[in-house]
């Protein structure tokens, strides 16, 4: 997702009296189009920001979809009579956003660095047993080869799966994957429950990988290891996408409860 | 206390519990899946169904928390450790009639994939779900 061009190429910023300009614009004719173009020039101000939250155990991707959500209220709620720049503005909401992340993620906003580093391994760990055993390794199978105590690889697997039941803006993110596209005509299982639950418009709205997963798992009964070879990701992965999901879903369940009330 | 543990779930014959009670708020169910994923492991559990058993209890515990009763304080949640498998049972105080479901069909359709003998209810203003996990 980021490659190699530097984020002021890809997302050339404009000059400060052009943004206010726009701003005005888009207070006086609500145009959509003027939205996404500040939204958009601004995207190298959430990348920044987002790196400044990197290497605390949390993808970089994941950091800049919460970090453009708060450009995007920055956007919508700045008052372009103000004498203030809009990235002066914007900056203090988008850190907030990050902050708020981490804090409902229930950790500190540091991980400790062996965590971290534990945390990483065991994607390559478990993969590879998986592999070798020819089912799910144990956690004491875990331990073993990734020569760490059993309580630590339990920590690491806590913190890789650490997400609030009911998360705010849980936006399901891409991570930078590669993975096959093989969405459509077998996920009728889905589309018919689709029809008849609550979380049928919610799970309309999800990525195509997120609904073909969970197709996958509590449709067709995959594993989540067999998910995991099937969509060429790591388990842990597959593991974190699906609880991330459902989360997702829950929350906008308890969204939908709070706007009837 | 491990090794103690330990002890209980390597011997075929005792099997034991342990029960948790937590606030009734949606924060604290973390508490639950920590308290799960080291009885799984205990157990031996691999994986894949330690991510089971946490994707029940969130369901689980969300639902019951969704229509709890607005005086619900506590939510009680007992694991039945043996040879193999996990049984949860977890109940709190609910606003819902004895007949009147607190699991969704989309709750429904997700413990069917991960839990066995999944049992719901409303008894006496308490909302109770009891399921199994297996290891393997």
């Amino acid at each position: 997702m980021t490659g190699t061009v530097p984020s002021h190429e890809r997302h050339p910023q404009l000059p400060k009296p052009q943004v206010k300009r726009l701003f005005r614009e888009l207070r006086r004719t609500e145009d959509p189009g003027i939205r996404a173009k500040l939204i958009e020039s601004h995207l190298g101000l959430v990348e920044y920001l987002a790196r400044r939250f990197a290497g605390r155990g949390e993808p970089l991707d994941d950091l800049v979809q919460v970090a453009t959500i708060g450009l995007v209220k920055a956007v919508d709620r700045f008052d372009p009579t103000r004498e203030v720049e809009f990235s002066t503005y914007a900056t203090p909401t988008i850190v907030g956003e990050l902050k708020r992340h981490f804090r409902d993620k229930g950790w500190a906003v540091r991980v400790p660095r062996r965590l971290q580093e534990l945390n990483l391994r065991l994607s390559g760990v478990i993969g590879q047993l998986s592999q070798d055993l020819q089912r799910s390794p144990t956690v004491a199978e875990i331990a073993v080869a990734s020569e760490a105590t059993q309580e630590e690889v339990l920590e690491a697997l806590d913190s890789a799966h650490a997400y609030s039941l009911i998360s705010l803006d849980a936006a399901v993110t891409e991570e930078g994957l590669s993975y096959h596209e093989q969405i459509g005509s077998d996920d009728l299982a889905l589309d018919a429950l689709e029809e008849r639950v609550s979380v049928g418009p919610l799970l309309r709205q999800l990525p195509p990988r997120e609904r073909h997963m969970l197709h996958l798992r509590f449709f067709k009964g995959m594993t989540q290891s067999e998910i995991a070879q099937d969509l060429g990701i790591s388990q842990m992965h597959v593991s974190r996408l699906l609880a991330k999901t459902l989360a997702t879903l829950r929350s906008g369940l308890q969204d939908e409860r709070e706007r009837k009330r | 206390m491990k090794a103690l543990i330990a002890r209980w779930v390597q011997s075929p014959s005792l099997s034991d519990q342990v029960t948790i009670r937590i606030p009734a708020t949606t924060r604290h169910v973390a508490l639950v899946r920590a308290t799960a994923t080291t009885l799984a492991a205990l157990l031996d559990f691999t994986y894949d169904r330690l991510t089971d058993l946490h994707i029940a209890i969130d369901e689980v515990c969300s639902r019951i928390l969704a229509t709890s009763s607005p005086h619900a304080a506590r939510l009680r949640v007992t694991f039945t450790l043996d040879e193999g498998w996990i049984r949860v049972d977890a109940r709190g105080d609910s606003a819902l009639k004895p007949g009147e479901e607190f699991l969704t069909t989309w709750s429904k359709a997700i413990l069917d994939s991960v839990a066995e003998q999944m049992e719901v209810g409303i008894t006496d203003g308490v909302a109770v779900a009891t399921f199994r996990i297996p290891n393997g």
